[in-house]
């Protein structure tokens, strides 16, 4: 069921994927639950590789045994990054948090977009004033990104332009396979470069207009349930937050309440960590409500837009 | 897995006699509960989102590892964690409470996430392999059984349906074989004509022991109801509440 392929576990070359195949390990789950004993009857080896075999399969799949003390270490490592307004980084309860996926949904013109330009320079800052100290890269699929927001906002929070625009990696997604390679492509980066943020703006659009009508709905929702997982992984093993926004859709089923509801789906609700639902109020006013999340009550907060980023009101 | 043992009457009955009990740490819970959840079987908790689910399984993982005279068996937990809700910082609070060292609970419980439903499915053999080396694991938690499932459930549905039967299969061996408490958390769906329904249907249903029904009253207080019991209790509902300090 999943899309790996045997070859994808280490010291599974071609000829040994075929033997297992034969043996009816067809998927990499089977190895990973296999006996080391028949594997290594399958394949000719010692039961030692054998074991390794099965255990980097289970690597590979993510299941793993810890302790909820490792848990807990972990989420002791978690840190926010600070959005510029006090009310918006209350409702989040310090931020927006590392080793999560946190999504801005919203009708167009609400400030998604500006949301990403400003934590991207946001996690540039020194703890002490919110930030990270740490660089961001930026997947834009609608060609929005501005350089020139970065300027306006890291002017007014202190930062030299320039460097904030040389801390800001960008990469433009042509299609949803391009999207999700860009993924891939950015874990060296992170690695080797202090990243700290990784925007994905906007999340859905191309598995959207690529994969449309009903007919197509499952192997979209398949291909976008990858897509969201290559997202949570990568923030789970760098601590970094993954921040992605999101359309809404018009539900034609809904006859009473809000018909608008986000774009994805199940898959993008089940994946994302805290679901923001952005609105407009008076005059710049925005109105965030976080609608999903595994911590926090359903409250909300109102911000304004200016030409200096998100500030209080 | 594919032989059969036979085993005398009498031994049935002396391994039924091991069946133990681990107490919700809630008076009323434990009531209709006869004392607790078993061993030997699986309890499932149905409801809504937010009704207290998660909290449930939060909570049994630290009393199975307070001693027998206050409710517990001694024992290690392991949860399996489906949506990525473990809060090992609430296992803390409810240890605390309840008179453990914190640190040692969260070492006493066993953590594996499971990101897809295929790996859901193969997680019982990884339970069994480790409750086999590891003996003094009593409860095994699984939150929730359905999440993954209604992701899948669009692509195959005969074929996902008959994948949580085996879990569910595989889960009740776990149980009977190695005398564990099972507990399982699961979603509700609308059912045109029948109202609320656990998911899975009978699927699911065929290997319960105890079914609970948990509904929102109000604020902090919950509604529990023993839907069915195999082990022949009454149908009964009480009233409990979450607090900081976990359930009461």
């Amino acid at each position: 069921m999943s899309e790996l392929n045997l070859t994808d576990i280490k010291g599974i070359g071609p000829a040994s994927a075929e033997k297992l195949k034969e043996a009816g390990f067809a998927t990499v789950e089977a190895i990973a639950v296999a006996p080391a004993r028949t594997l290594s009857e399958v394949l000719g080896v010692s039961e030692e590789r054998a074991a390794r075999i099965a255990e980097y399969a289970r690597k590979l799949l993510g299941i793993k045994f810890t302790t909820a003390e490792e848990v807990y270490e972990k989420r002791m490592k978690i840190n926010f990054i600070s959005t510029g307004s006090r009310a918006l980084d209350d409702m989040f309860g310090g931020g927006i948090e590392t080793q999560a996926v946190t999504e801005f949904v919203g009708e167009f013109g609400v400030g998604k977009t500006q949301l990403c330009h400003q934590l991207c320079v946001m996690v540039q800052l020194p703890p002490e004033e919110g930030g990270l100290s740490g660089k961001a890269i930026y997947i834009d699929t609608e060609g929005t990104f501005r350089p020139e927001r970065i300027i306006q906002i890291a002017e007014y929070r202190g930062l030299d332009p320039r460097e904030a625009l040389r801390n800001i990696v960008y990469a433009r997604a042509y299609n949803s396979d391009h999207q999700m390679l860009l993924v891939k492509e950015a874990e060296p980066i992170i690695q080797s470069e202090n990243v700290k943020l990784l925007v994905v703006d906007s999340l859905v659009s191309y598995f959207r207009s690529e994969y449309p009508g009903r007919e197509n709905l499952a192997v979209r929702q398949q291909k976008l349930n990858r897509h969201v997982h290559q997202l949570l992984r990568v923030a789970d093993i760098y601590n970094l937050a993954v921040v992605v926004t999101n359309q809404v859709i018009a539900d034609p089923s809904a006859f009473i309440g809000n018909p608008l509801r986000p774009a994805g789906g199940n898959i993008v609700a089940h994946g994302c960590t805290y679901r923001v639902w952005i609105r407009k109020g008076k005059d710049n006013r925005r109105i965030a409500r976080i609608f999903d999340s595994p911590k926090h009550p359903e409250v909300e907060a109102v911000f304004q837009i200016t030409e200096h980023g998100i500030v209080d009101l | 897995m594919t032989t059969i043992t036979v085993e005398t009457l009498g031994d049935l009955i002396n391994r039924l006699l091991k069946v133990e009990r681990i107490s919700t740490g809630c008076k009323s819970l434990d009531e209709i509960l006869a004392g607790g959840i078993i061993t030997y079987g699986i309890t499932e908790f149905v409801g809504e989102f937010g009704v207290g689910k998660t909290q449930l399984c939060h909570q049994l993982c630290v009393m199975v590892q307070l001693p027998p005279e206050e409710g517990g068996l001694s024992g290690k937990a392991i949860y399996i964690d489906t949506e990525g809700t473990f809060r090992p910082e609430r296992i803390i609070q409810i240890a605390e409470y309840r008179g453990l060292d914190p640190r040692e609970a969260l070492r006493n419980i066993v953590y594996a996430r499971a990101y897809n439903f295929s790996v859901q499915v193969n997680i019982p053999n990884m339970v069994y392999d480790f409750i086999t080396a590891n003996r003094d694991v009593r409860l095994v938690v699984v939150d929730d059984i359905a999440a993954l499932y209604r992701l899948d459930i669009a692509k195959e549905p005969l074929l996902i349906l008959h994948e949580l039967a085996g879990f569910m299969k595989n889960m009740s061996r776990i149980a009977k074989e190695l005398n564990i408490a099972v507990v399982i958390a699961n979603q509700v769906t609308e059912v045109p004509g029948e109202g609320t329904k656990p998911l899975g249907a009978h699927y699911v249903e065929a290997f319960v022991t105890d079914r609970i029904f948990l509904r929102r009253v109000r604020d902090n207080v919950r509604s529990a109801t023993l839907e069915f019991s195999r082990r022949g209790l009454e149908r009964k509902k009480v009233l409990f509440e979450i607090a900081e300090h976990g359930i009461s």
